[in-house]
């Protein structure tokens, strides 16, 4: 038994480093490190990287935004810019509260805003969080926060995707181009995080709105610490949900325990219904605002916020 | 609990610890905690049917002792038959009510008589027609006076429960279980090195083909009507990869967990995709079920022995009931009897067993001819898969008519990726280790040690790299 016991505890590290050492060939020869389960995706369209590459540390921000694809696609720093703010956007796509947490951990020190709007979207509680995890580890540092999220998901391509990107952080392999600033379905990187969408014509999605909320509690558990860290640096924290078509809300009682659970933890601001469900002009799908949309979501909610006192700082 | 699951990644080796290091010393302690932990695994579906588990074993028990103290031929046959009789009373009721209710119906309404049958709303307990065949192989044996019974009744309930087998098999016999469960087990290096070996495999076969397999088959039965016969095709060879890679996976992984805890389970698969006849796939494909129904139904039933037209009428039966054994719908037993008319041409030109041993044995290649002979067993087994996988008759019909019709002839539209370079690595796996209890019995026994742990180092990394990343469960657990 005890020769029995050695050998396998030999042959788990054998393995192990067997295993790191086939996904690193596996993700080399492989195009831009995917393959079935290891999805390193540098440079996403979500433009991540680009986003992380952005932050100017020479001086504070005003207003740091979080969120979903919400987020980066609509809050334009051009438009806070205009309102005397300087903004930046740390929107990730799909993001959930767990990836939130990380991106927090690392930039919020670098940003140092006095004020943080949280997109929220209800949905983005009820989801695990691989895609968007996958997106955080491909394109941002690696480190115990990353790899906390990335063991919480359970998942094996984010595991497998994790040790992917340790070795290429490591070894110097991760400074690769974060893409272009203009991609191929008309998307432009604008500095200060945001993602204009050039493509303007609108497709409908779903039409019947959401009845049921069923948050997962470690996303809560996030949400919480979140919220947490932002107060620990001395920036206020304001909740918002952007703009949606009506196939994209909450209704009914859900949304109604939605809007008692944010209320009770910052100043909430649910705006998906500021738009008329015929103002196909200014949405491009059920989700997402043409600029046209962002320009009057963001005029709107600056003049809310300033209204309410939240910029007097 | 899955045996590819996390949970069970943490419950075995804590069995393992208490089994070979807390309780080793007590016999009856190591045998109760076995059976605990058999109880807990099984609790992990739903603890309700803990007590349908519980009560057949008891029903069971009870009976093989009333059998054995039975004073006369009629007496032991009155309790077989009751024992029998409720044994197949309950699995009737889960697992074959609502469909002998549908088909009367049916009937009915041929003749004109409409009728609303009363439908049961239940859920088949998991393992029912596995751990039935338990109790009912142990009462006939008593019954036949092959084995005394048990008295301890823990013995006997981890015979009926042992969690490596308790969901989906292998059927084990008492005379082979029992007295392994009745005497110290005493740990041996080379057998706990096969299990593992045993059981990486079988998580291949299970995480890496079936699973991988069974994505792609899902998308084209779902839509025969959308694809041509070239793809068609391609999903039913799928399927058999799948349904071979699900099911023997399970078993090698039940094989090996065994194994782990100095358990020898009787084997389930022999290869059976290297069978050059069909009487040969039957003899290599879920070996533990077959031979069920060789001992306790076609032998009872006469066998070969009484006469061509006799033989003829127990290949169906024991075809028919094989299939229906699988599940509660025409499917299952249209694709028996597919079997039993492929079966019948041996068995009437008394070739039924000519190919007793392993194919190309000794040597590294087939001959043309053994080549030709698999290829063709091998279509016709993937034929009567269309069957098995279909949701319906009409829907199987479809299916079969669209793989010969006008069409494109290459597969179109589904794109296998990494398969295609994972399942010929697999066949060649299994090839070279068809000669062995599982494909990888001695693989890389001659090779240095670093070369053979890096080997086996590489299937983990194949299922990591390649698993499914939904959980899908094993097939036969519906069964």
């Amino acid at each position: 038994m005890r020769r029995f016991l050695i050998d396998l505890l030999k042959w788990t590290v054998l393995a192990a480093a067997v295993y790191v050492v086939l996904l690193v060939v596996a993700g080399s020869v492989s195009r831009a490190g995917q393959g079935r389960n290891l999805q390193y995706i540098r440079g996403s369209d979500e433009m991540l990287l680009h986003r992380v590459r952005d932050i100017d540390t020479s001086a504070r921000y005003d207003v740091l935004v979080i969120g979903s694809s919400h987020a980066y696609r609509g809050f334009d720093p051009r438009i806070f810019q205009r309102h005397g703010l300087r903004m930046f956007n740390l929107g990730s796509g799909a993001q959930t509260p767990a990836q939130a947490r990380v991106l927090l951990h690392h930039h919020l020190h670098r940003i140092r805003p006095r004020l943080v709007l949280m997109e929220m979207y209800p949905h983005a509680f009820a989801q695990s969080g691989i895609e968007p995890a996958l997106d955080v580890i491909s394109n941002d540092r690696v480190d115990l926060a990353t790899v906390r999220m990335a063991l919480g998901t359970r998942h094996v391509t984010v595991l497998n995707t994790l040790v992917y990107a340790l070795f290429r952080q490591v070894l110097g392999g991760g400074d690769m181009d974060a893409g272009p600033l203009v991609r191929a379905n008309g998307d432009r990187y604008i500095s200060g995080g945001y993602v204009q969408r050039g493509d303007t014509t609108y497709r409908p999605g779903r039409t019947t709105p959401y009845t049921a909320w069923e948050p997962l509690p470690a996303q809560q558990r996030h949400f919480a610490a979140n919220v947490a860290a932002v107060r620990a640096a001395g920036a206020d924290v304001v909740l918002v949900h952007t703009p949606v078509m009506p196939g994209n809300r909450l209704i009914g009682p859900a949304h109604d325990a939605f809007t008692a659970y944010c209320t009770a933890i910052a100043p909430y601001y649910d705006m998906s219904d500021l738009f008329a469900p015929g103002d196909t002009a200014l949405f491009y799908d059920g989700h997402h605002l043409t600029q046209r949309g962002v320009e009057r979501f963001n005029t709107e909610l600056v003049r809310r916020l300033g209204a309410d006192g939240h910029l007097a700082r | 609990m899955l045996f590819d699951s996390l949970d069970f990644a943490l419950f075995f080796p804590l069995v393992f610890v208490l089994y070979w290091f807390v309780t080793k010393r007590s016999l009856r302690v190591q045998n109760i905690m076995l059976l605990a932990a058999s109880y807990y695994f099984y609790a992990c579906w739903d603890w309700r049917f803990l007590f349908l588990l519980a009560f057949s074993t008891a029903l069971d028990h009870v009976s093989g002792l009333l059998i054995h103290a039975g004073r006369t031929k009629a007496r032991k046959r009155t309790w077989l038959i009751i024992s029998v009789g409720i044994n197949l009373g309950f699995l009737g009721l889960f697992k074959y009510y609502n469909f002998f209710a549908e088909s009367f119906a049916d009937l009915m309404g041929v003749f004109g008589l409409a009728m609303d049958p009363v439908l049961l709303s239940v859920v088949l307990p998991v393992g029912i027609s596995f751990y039935t065949f338990h109790g009912l192989s142990y009462v006939f044996d008593v019954y036949n006076e092959r084995i005394k019974p048990v008295r301890n009744v823990v013995d006997y309930a981890l015979f009926v429960g042992f969690f490596p087998l308790l969901v989906a098999g292998p059927i084990e016999r008492a005379t082979h279980l029992l007295p392994q469960l009745q005497k110290p087990r005493t740990f041996r290096r080379e057998q706990a090195v096969s299990g593992l070996r045993q059981l990486l495999w079988g998580l291949f076969k299970k995480m890496v083909i079936a699973d991988g397999c069974g994505v792609l088959v899902n998308g084209i039965f779902a839509d025969p009507a959308a694809h041509g016969p070239g793809t068609l095709a391609l999903g039913a060879v799928l399927f058999a990869f799948q349904i071979y890679g699900d099911f023997s996976g399970y078993s090698d992984i039940a094989l090996g967990t065994a194994r782990l805890l100095g358990i020898e389970l009787l084997q389930n698969f022999s290869f059976p995709y290297f069978s050059r006849d069909i009487a040969e796939f039957w003899r290599r494909w879920h070996i533990s079920l077959s031979s069920w129904f060789r001992d306790y139904l076609y032998i009872p039933l006469g066998g070969s022995r009484q006469g061509r037209w006799k033989s003829v009428r127990n290949i169906f039966i024991i075809f028919l009931v094989s299939g229906f054994w699988h599940g509660a719908d025409w499917t299952f037993i249209a694709w028996g009897a597919l079997h039993a008319v492929y079966f019948l041409p041996l068995l009437l030109m008394g070739r039924n067993r000519d190919n007793l041993r392993v194919v190309a044995e000794g040597r590294l290649l087939p001959t043309a001819r053994e080549a030709l002979r698999m290829t063709v067993t091998f279509a016709l087994v993937c034929v009567a898969w269309v069957l098995f996988r279909a949701e319906s008759m009409a829907a199987a019909g479809d299916y079969l008519l669209g793989m010969v019709s006008a069409g494109p002839a290459a597969p179109t539209a589904v794109d296998i990726g990494p398969l295609a370079l994972l399942l010929p690595f697999f066949m060649v796996v299994e090839w070279c280790g068809r000669e062995q209890r599982f494909a990888t019995e001695v693989m890389g026994d001659r090779w240095p040690r670093p070369v053979r742990w890096g080997a086996y180092a590489s299937i983990v990394f194949l299922i990591g790299m390649f698993m499914g990343t939904e959980q899908i469960p094993f097939i036969y657990f519906q069964f």
